[in-house]
């Protein structure tokens, strides 16, 4: 009898093409959590449930346009997600962005404190793989200068056009451009010092150059 | 296209906030190019990872019904046409969760309904009509709108617009069909070869400072295919009507095909 959880993301993937519900809930479990969450960013928490169980249908009739050799299955994935869930936004006819200032505020102040809470809940209990990589995104995001990380999050939770970005924080277009891409650079490089996230972020007989 | 170019809009792609023209440029380069490719893998590795580390420090309780309603979504059977859709003949049935569920049983069971027109079309305008009417009025006693459907296209209000080719699809055309009272628009195309299997027609439509997706464009064999949609407006109020051939999993990329532009004052 085959121990799902033992499995990766990227065998599980081989065996939801060949239509097994097993594999497919066991990628549902790893994955739910992040996608609903970003589903309650991008279309609110009213159409969250809808869109995010259309995110999984489409993953389930989809699973063989997955490639290994292009990149992760979790950054396929979730990149599958969020286009998903931006295009219900559009059919939703959304206007505006859904995250509020206040709620990025809220956001950027977790993700600040974030780093005292892990390393005390690293102190306390395990050090496994999925909290060593959380720890790690965590803390390259507290590193970067504020103004980066709040156009990262905005960009990528709030639905937020760079355009809507300038004005909502008051900033010409172009110093949000920049932001955003330096913010990026800078989480990449911190990252690849690590030599861990972006390492397992990859699949595990992936052949790749960092 | 040069590397530095396309490297100075990677983590704007990556994000998919680049606008069509740069954005079809940067997809255009990435196949050619492994260095370009690899940092946008790695780009794209991190921001993959971003919702696992705020629902780390922001949980939010997912809820119960969510797997069961997963679960009973991958038992619909699908068409052979569509494994994301069951047949028209249970989406109008079907409710579909967390969309305008009018306006999809709607657009798709019309765009089947193209397809048994589609041996007409191909005869002078006339007689199309005629026979259209006829298989109309066979079809569109399933359909819940029949009587709007051909108020929009044939009353004398009817504003009419022409879309252009703009790529390498001389002979493809389209129209779109507004009322100044009505909220629904009509657009068809005719003419357009078929799609790779991981790509789809999309109509987009808007003003310059406004994109709206008005939905997926299905295409029969011969080329034809027709879209309804809603706007929050009635009439022609938008600047621009477009179709796009896209990845089907992903509406950020992709070429445009059809056009229509609302001419710009003097």
């Amino acid at each position: 009898m085959t121990n799902w959880s033992d499995l990766n993301d990227e065998q599980l993937v081989e065996h939801i093409v060949q239509r097994d519900r097993d594999a497919f809930g066991t990628v549902y479990e790893r994955y739910v959590q992040s996608v609903y969450t970003l589903a309650i960013y991008i279309v609110g928490q009213r159409e969250a449930e809808g869109a995010a169980q259309e995110v999984f249908v489409h993953l389930w009739r989809k699973a063989e346009q997955f490639e290994a050799q292009r990149g992760s299955f979790r950054s396929w994935f979730m990149a599958l997600a969020r286009n998903r869930l931006r295009d219900a936004r559009r059919r939703l006819n959304y206007q505006e962005a859904l995250l509020p200032p206040e709620e990025v505020e809220a956001l950027l102040t977790a993700v600040d404190q974030a780093n005292m809470r892990n390393d005390a809940h690293n102190d306390v209990l395990e050090t496994t793989w999925h909290s060593q990589r959380r720890g790690a995104i965590l803390q390259a995001l507290q590193q970067l200068p504020a103004n980066q990380r709040q156009v990262i999050l905005l960009a990528y939770f709030g639905g937020y056009t760079q355009a809507a970005i300038a004005t909502q924080l008051g900033w010409p277009l172009g110093t949000v451009k920049k932001r955003l891409r330096l913010g990026l650079q800078k989480l990449r490089s911190s990252l690849l010092n690590r030599d861990q996230v972006l390492d397992l972020a990859r699949p595990i007989h992936a052949d790749k150059e960092p | 296209m040069n590397c530095d170019w396309v490297q100075e809009r990677l983590e704007e792609y990556a994000f998919g906030l680049l606008d069509g023209a740069e954005e079809t440029t940067v997809s255009a380069h990435l196949p050619t190019c492994p260095t370009c490719q690899a940092l946008l893998t790695d780009y794209q590795e991190i921001l993959g990872l971003l919702p696992e580390a705020i629902t780390a420090v922001k949980p939010t309780p997912v809820p119960d019904s969510l797997r069961a309603g997963i679960f009973t979504a991958i038992e619909q059977p699908t068409d052979t046409q569509s494994n994301s859709q069951p047949p028209w003949y249970r989406r109008l049935l079907l409710p579909v969760n967390g969309l305008n569920a009018r306006r999809w049983r709607l657009a798709t069971a019309v765009s089947l309904l193209l397809l048994l027109l589609s041996l007409g079309w191909g005869i002078q305008q006339n007689v199309i009509l005629a026979r259209e009417r006829a298989q109309y009025n066979q079809i569109l006693e399933f359909l819940e709108r029949q009587e709007l459907i051909l108020e929009i296209i044939d009353s004398a209000d009817t504003q009419k617009q022409y879309l252009q080719p703009v790529t390498n699809t001389p002979d493809a055309y389209g129209r779109l069909y507004a009322r100044p009272d009505i909220n629904t628009f009509i657009l068809f195309a005719a003419n357009l070869p078929e799609p790779p299997p991981d790509q789809g027609y999309q109509v987009w439509y808007g003003t310059n400072n406004e994109i709206e997706y008005g939905g997926p464009l299905d295409v029969n064999k011969n080329g034809f295919g027709l879209l309804i949609f809603n706007d929050n407006e009635s009439g022609l109020t938008f600047d621009f009507a477009q179709v796009a051939i896209q990845p089907l999993d992903d509406l950020t990329t992709g070429s445009l095909v059809l056009l229509w532009e609302r001419p710009k004052p003097n």
